[in-house]
């Protein structure tokens, strides 16, 4: 209903401003020009160091080091060398770390979202003593930059047993999910209309079936871009991985391509490579989470 | 037979900005079979009572009894009631069908085949059997809200709650569900609590109306006492449209006039003991305007809205602003001076402080 509304005023508004152009009420050549000058300019700073990674990942050493830089390789300087030599027997266990990162992003963004339903639904939700502060308080955790938290969360993990510990960089993970979590979640829950799961309520459901069979399949689009988000957040962790991780078998991605780096040096064909092998799950989720986060703008109406 | 009583019921809303009484003391009864309609401003706390006999709001003190069970601690489907919304609250997944059998579904005791059944039994009653395979994206409001109905009618409730249902629906739609309301409430005899802020549709809908102001009962009574003899100011300029008009005068003695005119006496003293002052109700369509009445006075016109069957009259007597309806007949220019008049038994009176209505002891005799 409302995104018939939606399409219907979209629709009138460009035949409007259609019909406005051909009056030439239009922007000024120069302000145009400006427009995409500026455009581009912050296209060509965001894409190309992308570019610059996926070129430096397919040449080999020599191409990148010649006398006058080239911006573009020709085909003939193309390879898959970097590639073979980053998932070889001879450098780092790179499969290892994928799979590392793998694991943890899986399971903390589970943990974390499955916490945060259920936080986020009690702050969208129930009345109870207190909700105010933790509602708020969660947020605080948002507003420390990483670096403060580390050693604090480091000492807790020591008294846990759980540094050099995959579980160690979960719950770590766990933590800077969950703010975000009951944040995102609980906006999302609050834009569904309580009536119905009240209608829910008097046909005869719990609250827990309420909240299995109503909310979470009404929030679908949220839950899956917090869980890609959440996974993200764990994809990309550097500090923490590396303050509490020590063998290089439990390594997850940042730290492994560091330490790529580290071991042999100036390899920047195998480090590129292995970037780009770390931002290809990234891209993927990415594009399948702007479908989603287009469907978050315009819910709010249900009926 | 399902009675719905509240007894000594309240409502107290506790927060950080401080303590609330949405309803306050209500105490209500509402007959078996009955269809009764709980009015007032926004903010009134209709629906909150509402909600509290639905089971989706907790009551703060006092008692609700449906039929002869004490239904104030039971969860909302222990209830055995039924509950429509402002926003129709349709699962947005579900089709029509899907959605009047979901209850159902749930109540258990029913097969597939039995529920297919009563679902579209229920359909035909409702007029909607060509959109039960629709999802809600695909239906109109009216047929949104009529599919809502029919979550609510078809497991047979007790008790059916109607909370605002037809606010979301335009003009001509909204007298047609007002009928159709009326004809399945007729069909199926269920008691039925209505809640709605447009006096209109409480006075045409109801066999018993409920005024609530600031959290509390100002007057419950059939829709025609309740117009004819509001038991306070608020009742009376609540109830009819344009409301009524009032003028505050003081007493002299025991002796009640309006615009020089000895209405009658009334015990000029209130219960503690002072001079109480009254306000004057007149109904704009309890005035004649062209003919003298029991009490009448000089007006000059101020403003007339042609109304198509009538016109509405701004008038202003002795410096005070009345509204009049007259007939399409009576049409003064803004600027004439007309006689206006009303008759005695038509003129209510409140007292100024408490709101209360006041009767006279004496009639003021020709």
């Amino acid at each position: 209903m409302f995104t018939k509304i939606i399409t219907k005023t979209s629709q009138a508004v460009s035949s409007m401003s259609r019909r406005l152009r051909r009056q030439s009420i239009e922007a000024p050549l120069w302000e145009r020009v400006g427009f995409f000058l500026t455009l581009g300019l912050v296209g060509f700073v965001s894409v190309f160091p992308f570019y610059w990674m996926g070129v430096t990942s397919f040449v080999d050493e020599a191409w990148l080091y010649q006398r006058t830089p080239q911006l573009v390789p020709a085909v003939s300087d193309l390879s898959l060398t970097n590639y073979q030599t980053l998932f070889g027997a001879e450098t780092v266990p790179f499969v290892q770390y994928f799979l590392n990162s793998l694991f943890i992003g899986t399971v903390s963004a589970a943990l974390g979202l499955a916490f945060a339903i259920f936080g986020a639904y009690s702050f969208a939700r129930l009345e109870y003593p207190g909700r105010w502060i933790f509602s708020r308080g969660v947020l605080v955790n948002y507003m420390f930059a990483g670096i403060l938290l580390v050693i604090p969360i480091f000492q807790i993990l020591v008294t846990l047993g759980l540094v050099n510990n995959r579980l160690g960089i979960i719950v770590t993970h766990f933590i800077f999910v969950i703010p975000l979590g009951l944040y995102l979640l609980g906006n999302y829950f609050r834009s569904i209309p309580k009536e119905i799961e009240e209608a829910g309520l008097m046909d005869g459901y719990s609250r827990i079936e309420v909240i299995a069979r109503i909310t979470i399949p009404m929030s679908k689009p949220a839950i899956v871009a917090t869980y890609m988000y959440a996974f993200l957040l764990s994809w990309n962790e550097y500090l923490y991985a590396s303050v509490i991780l020590r063998d290089q078998g439990l390594y997850t991605l940042p730290i492994g391509i560091e330490q790529l780096q580290y071991a042999f040096e100036n390899v920047w064909g195998d480090v590129m490579a292995a970037s780009v092998v770390t931002t290809i799950p990234v891209l993927i989720i990415f594009l399948y989470l702007q479908k989603y986060l287009v469907e978050g703008l315009s819910f709010g109406n249900m009926d | 037979m399902t009675r719905v009583t509240l007894e000594g019921v309240s409502k107290v809303y506790n927060d950080a900005q401080g303590t609330e009484r949405a309803v306050d003391d209500l105490n209500m009864t509402i007959g078996d079979g009955q269809f009764a309609v709980i009015v007032g401003p926004s903010g009134c706390g209709k629906t909150t009572t509402l909600r509290m006999i639905a089971g989706l709001e907790t009551v703060t003190e006092g008692t609700i009894n449906i039929g002869d069970r004490e239904v104030q601690d039971l969860a909302p489907a222990e209830r055995n009631v039924a509950m429509v919304f402002q926003n129709y609250a349709l699962y947005p997944s579900m089709t029509g069908r899907e959605n009047m059998a979901y209850g159902l579904k749930h109540a258990g005791g029913m097969s597939k085949d039995e529920r297919d059944e009563h679902v579209t039994e229920m359909a035909e009653l409702l007029e909607i059997t060509d959109i039960l395979d629709d999802t809600p994206d695909e239906m109109s409001g009216g047929q949104k809200q009529r599919v809502a109905l029919g979550r609510a009618i078809v497991r047979e409730p007790d008790v059916f709650l109607l909370d605002e249902p037809l606010s979301n629906l335009d003009a001509k739609l909204r007298s047609e569900m007002r009928r159709e309301l009326q004809r399945i409430h007729r069909d199926l005899d269920i008691t039925t609590i209505y809640v709605t802020h447009d006096q209109k549709e409480a006075m045409t809908m109801s066999d018993r109306i409920a005024i609530l102001n600031d959290g509390r009962l100002q007057q419950a009574a059939s829709p025609e006492e309740a117009y004819t003899q509001p038991a306070n100011r608020f009742v009376g300029e609540f109830l009819g449209s344009p409301s009524m008009n009032t003028v505050e005068r003081s007493v002299d003695g025991e002796t009640v006039s309006l615009f020089g005119q000895e209405l009658g006496t009334i015990d000029s003293t209130g219960a503690d003991g002072r001079v109480r002052n009254v306000v004057f109700g007149l109904r704009p369509e309890d005035i004649v305007v062209g003919e003298s009445r029991d009490l009448s006075a000089t007006a000059s016109v101020t403003e007339v809205e042609y109304q198509g069957d009538g016109n509405f009259l701004f008038l202003s007597v002795e410096n005070t602003d009345m509204t009049v309806r007259a007939p399409a007949s009576v049409r003064p220019s803004p600027g004439d001076l007309v006689t206006a008049g009303i008759d005695r038994a038509n003129v209510y009176l409140f007292d100024a402080d408490s709101g209360e209505a006041i009767s006279l002891k004496n009639q003021a005799v020709q």
